[in-house]
């Protein structure tokens, strides 16, 4: 085999998507699907994989650990490391379909989707969206990669379907050595040994295990380089958009309860196939309309792609974000009014907008300085939730915005939407010392109250290992168990970072 | 603290505030982006100096991180406040600009597993 093409920078720094994490990387690795001449293999993912193989050894040979990333779009740690990051955008191999003879008998391979861990949402939207077929959720912009998104657990707020991670059917992980191995559930094999072969991965690699699947599934990286997914489409659909402003007090009962008869919604007590709620926590009175509720129905088929947007004009600078922060840790007393200008600019009311779900959802064009922190919580404990986030900002304010979402709970044994349903509270705020200590003043207070919450893994979240313990409890226990099962102690090490150690799980 | 004192204060709060926001900024940024083209890399950048109005201009920037054949997903143009001092200080006759570039990836769809014989290709 000949060997891989590697764009390899030494001390490169490294930051991600919305600059609120940046760290200097000995060994950066641009991976593409391309053989060290450049030339391209009629198996088109395979240079790409020889190429995280070859990476994952040179990190060994270092002695160093290893970092598979994408589109730099966690706000965690999660995507680094200071050692080896290995960037996976260029393995974008996408393949519709799946013959039968790749498949165990019977199964019908028409609407899987194999995929390489740096497809970007966007491109899998518009790819399956020319097969008449569609991902049955993603997260609320399309510029992360599949195995970005799929490994920290992102979520959209389709409460019937789950997180990304749950339309996953097997996972090719690349462990110590470059060994390929594929997963799959033993409740749910699909593939061939054909299949196999065509992925270069030995039959003795192929692992029928619920718990290790369920494991690997949200992993952010510890378990080592995703190559690939399969995962299950549906039908093509387009969803219909709302976005409506109420008074807090009028989406009080839907918030913990999902009942949305009170709401007056266009098909009445049916729940909408995406149903969020944003608030402005310094506007929750009577009469002040702080809550934007956003929803969505499902409808068969298509709609026209929209034209492109923004034919000139101007737009929020690429510093603002970062500029709005600094003025609003040296004069905190004008937040309340920023963050109601922003919403009352960015959340503008609309009725029945069509599009697919690749345009209903993206593109994404984020710039500046920005975090967020996003928590799961029980249905019963959210609107205390939702209180106590209005009571910290109101006593000390901070640029942030509030978002609850209701996602199904995941089978994956550290998905953050463990509970069912989940209530995601994700709150968005400009980069700045004060917001940080907002969150933490907000998370002490959830902690105060024993209100049980996960936090996603790929946004901002503490470094508490007794918080994550008893969160997960055996979830947690079980997924140590499978890593073990599928990693030594050397090569826990060799995938692990300082967001893997911080959180308890090397 | 009496009103003009409290309000003199204020002033002065958000002078310093406004000053602190601008020299943590100050970027003019100019974006071309594909339409729905995603990137394959992360941003790297050089910076440019123009001499004598143009007369004289720097080389083209070939991306050394592109793949032969692999074109560009968005292309930034940067000044800032310092290097638009430089330009107004030397009459123009020198101008730095930073130009900055992501790759664009190459086509992503394949029918490996769809349309080829068994045993084949693999």
């Amino acid at each position: 085999m000949p060997k891989p093409y590697l764009h390899i920078e030494r001390n490169q720094t490294w930051t991600n998507k919305h600059q609120n994490v940046t760290g200097k990387v000995a060994a950066y690795y641009d991976v593409w699907n391309r053989w060290e001449d450049q030339s391209k293999d009629p198996v088109s993912w395979r240079p790409g994989m020889a190429g995280l193989q070859q990476a994952i050894r040179d990190a060994e040979a270092a002695k160093a650990s290893v970092r598979a990333f994408g589109g730099s779009w966690s706000l965690s740690g999660a995507a680094y490391c200071p050692d080896f990051m290995l960037n996976t955008k260029p393995l974008n191999a996408i393949n519709v379909g799946i013959r039968p003879e790749n498949l165990r008998a019977g199964t019908n391979g028409d609407r899987l989707l194999f995929a390489q861990c740096g497809a970007s949402v966007q491109e899998v939207h518009d790819t399956l969206a020319r097969h008449n077929l569609a991902l049955k959720t993603s997260g609320a912009s399309d510029g992360q990669t599949l195995a970005g998104a799929i490994s920290t657990g992102t979520h959209g707020a389709a409460n019937q379907i789950g997180a990304m991670q749950d339309s996953v059917v097997g996972i090719q992980l690349l462990t110590e050595h470059g060994a390929s191995h594929w997963l799959e559930r033993a409740s749910q094999p699909l593939v061939s040994p054909g299949f196999l072969q065509l992925i270069d991965t030995p039959v003795a690699n192929h692992h029928l295990d619920d718990d290790l699947f369920d494991a690997a599934l949200v992993a952010f990286g510890s378990f080592g380089v995703v190559h690939a997914y399969l995962i299950e489409t549906v039908p093509l659909y387009s969803l219909e958009a709302y976005s409506r402003r109420l008074d807090y007090s009028q989406v009080v009962h839907t918030l913990e309860t999902l009942d949305v008869a009170p709401l007056g919604l266009p098909e009445g007590a049916t729940l909408p196939y995406h149903f969020e709620i944003a608030f402005n926590p310094y506007r929750l009175g009577a009469g002040q309309k702080g809550a934007f509720v956003r929803f969505m129905y499902k409808r068969d088929g298509s709609t026209p792609d929209p034209t492109t947007p923004l034919p000139g004009g101007h737009r929020p600078g690429d510093d603002l974000l970062g500029v709005i922060g600094t003025l609003s840790d040296a004069i905190p007393g004008a937040i309340p009014t920023l963050v109601n200008q922003i919403m009352d600019m960015e959340l503008q009311p609309y009725e029945a907008l069509r599009a697919t779900p690749g345009y209903t959802f993206g593109p994404t064009s984020i710039r500046g300085r920005g975090m967020s922190t996003e928590m799961g919580f029980g249905l019963q404990h959210i609107r205390r939730a939702v209180e106590i986030i209005a009571e910290v900002a109101n006593g000390f304010p901070f640029g942030g915005v509030v978002a609850v979402r209701y996602v199904k709970g995941s089978r994956a044994l550290l998905a953050f939407t463990q509970y069912e349903p989940t209530c995601t509270v994700e709150i968005q705020a400009v980069d700045s010392a004060r917001s940080q200590e907002a969150y933490e003043r907000i998370w002490a207070k959830l902690e105060d109250e024993s209100i049980p919450f996960s936090f996603h893994w790929g946004q901002v979240l503490p470094y508490k290992p007794a918080h994550y313990r008893w969160i997960y409890g055996s979830r947690l226990e079980r997924w140590q168990a499978a890593k073990a099962k599928l990693l030594t102690p050397a090569g826990r090490k060799l995938f692990s970072n300082d967001l893997v150690r911080g959180v308890g799980l090397e | 603290m009496p009103p003009t004192a409290r309000s003199f204060r204020l002033l002065q709060d958000f002078c310093w505030a406004v000053a602190l926001a601008l020299s943590s900024s100050g970027c003019y940024a100019y974006h071309i982006t594909g339409n729905r083209v995603p990137p394959a890399t992360e941003a790297r950048s050089q910076t440019q100096v123009a001499y004598l109005w143009g007369v004289v201009q720097p080389n083209d920037i070939v991306p050394p991180n592109c793949p032969k054949n692999v074109p560009l997903a968005d292309v930034t143009a940067r000044t800032n406040l310092g290097y638009a001092l430089i330009t107004t200080v030397t009459l123009g006759i020198v101008s730095i600009h930073e130009l900055e570039w992501r790759c664009a990836k190459d086509s992503g769809e394949v029918k490996v597993l769809r349309a080829a014989a068994k045993g084949s290709e693999g």
